[in-house]
């Protein structure tokens, strides 16, 4: 299943506060945590990613990957934590509701 | 992230695309890499595992694009590509961007070497605060009409004192000084100024102190301030020169500091204000007297004193001309010395810019019409293009482009071009403006500061901005009036052809550019006319072969214990004659005299009575009194209409006796022979001996006043100018009188030497400057304007060279076909001309002031012009007409 339109960026946030991380690693953690419900193609994903620097919520910085390669890695900014809290909140709220219509069928 | 930081991101991102398109790249081989290596542990063959990365990533392009789509770089991306696109569409039509470039370079050049004369004579603020608040207080004559007369110390003491409308009010008045350092003597402008002055002013020193009361005890100068230019260059700028003692005047004064050099602005326009100046050297004011007059030295019935003052706060000038006038009226009461007199107030910047401002603005003006007439040319040629371009365009937005896309495309083409133009004008300007202060009259003040500031840059910039948003909405504005389906049907190869409206456009421009031409052109006509006057104006004399040069005799030597100013008569006059009779003396001299003022120098005007007519005294102008030696007028070639010259016989122990010009002969006498009249002034009868012609020292523009000139014998003067009539090369006599001098006395400097000739053309460098380069405005104008009339009609004809064949072809006759063309032609251009007519009628009001001899409407001027830019357009139309009608009908035919 692909990520949710509109999601996208809320679920790389996510990922990224538990640690800095390269793009491919993001994708990897979205798919593990999901237990492969979700997957984030790289298509997506990169144009994501600069679109998230641009606006400040994330850094990039060049380091070495566990494997001993130059990778780029992103990690997130004060203004990209409040922007995710501020994501969680209101997802939480839209699912809260998307449940309660469901389950009062 | 902060704004910045999304700025630098996009200037990164601008400048440094390479670097990010690399880096780009590596993140993604990155992740196709480590792709792979998880397909590798999932037990795929490295082949499988490197074909399913790859397909599972799809296009790398299409990403990549949208990569920088998130970045925000699309926009600038999308711009700069715009700009590479339209350098090398540029780059591949030279003679469109040259002629482009090249017509609005000349534009902008033009205007901003002239905006910048006019920003810093006429627009940078002034060095003295409030300077709103300075009014020059003359002094008025009802009885001789002055308006404009120097004030005696009396009344500006009375003024001072009773007034409550004026917070300060200063005195000042201009002449040579002589300096001596090392041995030798030089002269240089000095201005004696009140402490009040420099108050007025709120003028503060670069160092050292100001004038203060008690700095002239007895009148005599104890000290001294340097202006900051005479500083820089004779004293290299030093501060220790404070203190240090000076020989002015034969005088010992003491250096008290340095004033900076804005504080003699406008005092050179001041003098020539003046009904009458006082001598004054000119240039940047070198020294600063102090000037503490009593009223014994300067009566009441002198009036040598410029006078400024400033005004308190909240009042305006007409307070203070009512105040002071009630005042003046006052002293009228009390002092007979004082009747007819009154006070005419006058702001201090209408003095000093006014004369000037009338020529800057009709300068600005017509370079203002060179810049419109130019931006039509390119405008003309955008369309041109556009047109020609016009299946580009249809094919583009057929395939699906925006309004806004092809609009962005040819705002960002008219934006290299405006760009390019701007920047080859500001250097243009910047070499032309040399050439500009090279040729300007000394009389524009503050043109030493002019440059290429800031302010006029940023004005040139706007310029630019506002010609590539007018020019970038030409083919836009012609890309929507295209027929979309007409332009892409037509067989492939074919021009286009030009909408009604285009045309329509077009044709507005060509008569705008006539109209603009020709109100300018007449313009200049009229004032190159009234320079052409000026310049044939007879000066009263003959001033070929004429040496002026000027001395000064050292009062140490040649005064009287009297005082300073008081020329020992004997020791005087036994000098200046038996310089003349050396001079006389010296091989290649004709003839020499020695006068007390340069033919040119207006002197000063006296009041007097005529005997046996002493109840007239009053109701008639003044006399202009002049000093000269025998020999003066024949030196000079001013002829004598009656009665006889002064000669070696009028000394002063002989007669007192005077010859008046036929000025004075005209206002005093009339009809009557003056000569054998007895004229009465300074308690001295001096009796009319001739009659002469009239000289214009006043200017070549103005007509003489009356005058009186008395022999320099009977009215000794220790400063003197020589003129010599001299054959060949004049001035290769200096050497020989400048020794003839030395070996008479080493201690009188000699300076000041030309060229009568070059001091009448020098006299009207003002009206020279104006008209040349309105000429030089006019010439490019018309240059511009008949490229562009001749542009469009060649386009036109070209349009219709298909047109033309086939009526060729039918037999039409080739006269015939000329004839219409060069009709067409002449048509647009008289309405422009008509235009241009109306044009200049409005603007002859603004060439009022400028002009001398002429009516701003001079009809033949206005004649001559409108034949001439017709005769022009004409021809401009019939180049095309020939070209199309010489065509091959055959060929013209398959140019389609």
């Amino acid at each position: 299943m692909d990520v949710l339109q509109g999601t996208l960026d809320m679920l790389i946030l996510k990922s990224l506060s538990l640690g800095p991380m390269h793009g491919w690693g993001v994708s990897q953690r979205i798919q593990q945590i999901s237990e492969d419900a979700l997957r984030v193609n790289q298509g997506s994903l990169y144009p994501a990613l600069h679109r998230l620097e641009h606006r400040g919520w994330i850094r990039a910085e060049w380091g070495t990957s566990e494997n001993n390669r130059r990778a780029k890695f992103y990690r997130l900014t004060v203004v990209g934590r409040r922007q995710l809290e501020m994501e969680e909140r209101a997802w939480r709220r839209f699912s809260q509701g998307v449940d309660l219509i469901l389950a009062a069928g | 992230m902060s704004r910045w930081q999304g700025i630098g991101l996009r200037l990164r991102a601008l400048f440094s695309r390479r670097a990010i398109e690399r880096d780009l790249e590596d993140e993604l081989q990155f992740h196709l890499e480590m792709e792979i290596e998880k397909g590798i542990r999932q037990g795929l063959t490295v082949a499988e595992a490197r074909r399913r990365a790859k397909l599972s990533f799809g296009g790398v392009e299409r990403f990549r694009e949208e990569t920088r789509r998130a970045r925000g770089l699309a926009p600038l991306d999308d711009l700069v590509r715009d700009a590479r696109v339209s350098l090398r569409l540029l780059r591949r039509s030279p003679v469109f961007t040259i002629a482009a470039v090249g017509t609005l370079a000349l534009g902008i050049g033009a205007n901003t070497a002239i905006f910048s004369v006019v920003s810093s004579v006429l627009l940078r603020p002034s060095p003295f605060p409030d300077p709103e608040r300075l009014v020059m207080v003359w002094e008025t004559d009802s009885a001789s009409g002055t308006r404009h007369e120097p004030a005696s110390w009396p009344d500006v003491e009375d003024f001072s004192r009773e007034s409550r409308t004026l917070s300060s009010i200063g005195a000042f008045r201009g002449f040579p000084t002589s300096v001596t350092r090392s041995g030798e003597v030089r002269r240089v402008t000095g201005l004696a100024v009140t402490p009040g002055l420099l108050e007025t002013l709120r003028v503060e020193t670069i160092a050292g102190r100001t004038l203060r009361e008690g700095d002239a005890p007895g009148g005599t100068p104890t000290v001294a301030l340097l202006g900051e230019e005479y500083w820089r260059a004779e004293f290299d700028s030093d501060p220790g020169v404070v203190g240090r003692s000076l020989t002015i005047n034969d005088n010992t004064v003491q250096v008290i500091g340095v004033l900076p050099r804005e504080a003699d602005l406008g005092i050179r326009q001041v003098h020539s204000r003046a009904d009458y100046s006082a001598d004054f050297a000119g240039g940047n004011v070198a020294i600063w007297l102090p000037l503490l007059p009593s009223a014994d030295a300067y009566p009441r019935a002198t009036h040598p004193f410029l006078t400024l003052a400033r005004l308190a706060p909240g009042i305006g000038i007409e307070a203070a001309q009512e105040e002071l006038g009630r005042i003046a009226a006052a002293l009228e009461e009390a002092y007979p010395e004082n009747a007819n007199r009154s006070v005419n107030l006058e702001a201090y910047s209408e003095v000093v810019f006014g004369p000037v401002r009338a020529a800057l603005v009709v300068l600005l003006g017509a370079v203002f019409v060179v810049l419109l007439i130019a931006c039509a040319n390119v405008a003309n040629l955008l369309l041109a293009r556009s047109v020609t371009r016009g299946r580009e365009v249809s094919v583009r937005r057929a395939l699906g482009a925006s309004a806004g896309q092809l609009g962005r495309q040819f705002g960002v083409e008219a934006a290299v071009l405006a760009g390019l133009g701007t920047l080859l004008g500001v250097a243009l300007a910047f070499a032309g403006l040399e050439g500009l202060l090279a040729i300007a009259p000394t009389e524009i003040p503050r043109l030493q500061e002019t440059g290429l500031d800031a302010g006029v840059l940023a004005a040139v910039a706007l310029v630019g901005v506002g010609v590539a948003l007018v020019f970038g909405m030409i083919p836009v504005w012609h890309a929507r009036t295209l027929d979309l389906h007409e332009s892409l049907t037509e067989r492939p190869g074919r021009r286009t052809t030009e909408g009604r409206r285009a045309r329509g456009f077009r044709s507005a421009l060509m008569v705008t550019q006539v109209a603009l031409a020709v109100t300018l052109v007449i313009g200049a006509g009229v004032l190159l006319r009234s320079f052409w006057q000026l310049r044939s104006v007879d000066p009263g004399f003959d001033a070929a072969g004429i040496l002026t040069a000027e001395y000064q005799l050292p009062e140490s030597k040649y005064s009287t214990a009297t005082g300073p100013g008081w020329p020992d008569i004997p020791q005087t006059n036994g000098f200046h004659a038996a310089l003349l009779e050396r001079l006389r003396a010296l091989p290649g001299v004709e003839s020499a005299t020695i006068s007390a003022n340069h033919p040119l120098d207006p002197g000063f005007t006296n009041s007097f009575t005529i005997v046996g007519r002493e109840a007239e005294f009053g109701s008639y102008p003044e006399i202009r009194i002049r000093f000269v030696s025998p020999g003066y007028i024949e030196t000079l070639g001013v002829p004598l209409l009656s009665g006889r010259p002064v000669t070696e016989g009028d000394v002063a122990a002989s007669p007192s006796v005077a010859m008046i010009n036929r000025a004075a002969a005209e206002a005093y006498f009339g009809a009557a022979d003056p000569v054998g009249q007895e004229l009465s002034w300074w308690g001295i009868t001096r009796q009319v001996i001739g009659v002469i012609g009239d000289e214009r020292f006043l200017g070549l523009e103005l007509a003489s006043g009356p005058a009186a000139y008395i022999p320099l014998a009977q009215g000794a003067r220790g400063q003197a100018t020589l003129i010599v009539r001299g054959s060949g090369d004049p001035l290769a006599l200096m050497p020989t009188i400048r020794s003839a001098i030395g070996e008479m006395d080493p201690g009188v400097p000699l300076f000041g030497e030309g060229l009568l000739g070059d001091a009448v053309s020098e006299s009207i460098s003002s009206p020279r400057f104006t008209a040349v380069l309105i000429a030089l405005f006019a010439g490019v104008a018309l240059l511009l304007a008949l490229i562009g009339v001749h542009g469009v009609l060649s386009y036109t004809v070209a349009q219709r060279t298909p047109e033309v064949g086939i009526r060729m072809a039918l037999g039409a006759a080739r006269g015939g076909l000329v004839r219409g063309i060069v009709a067409e032609g002449l048509k647009l251009a008289g309405v422009g001309v008509l235009i241009g007519i109306l044009g200049a009628l409005a603007a002859s009001r603004l060439l009022g002031t400028l002009v001398y001899g002429v009516a701003p409407t001079d009809p033949a001027t206005y004649v001559v012009v409108v034949v001439s830019v017709l005769a022009a357009a004409g021809l401009a139309s019939l180049i095309p007409a020939l070209r199309a009608s010489g065509a091959n009908p055959s060929t013209a035919l398959r140019a389609d």
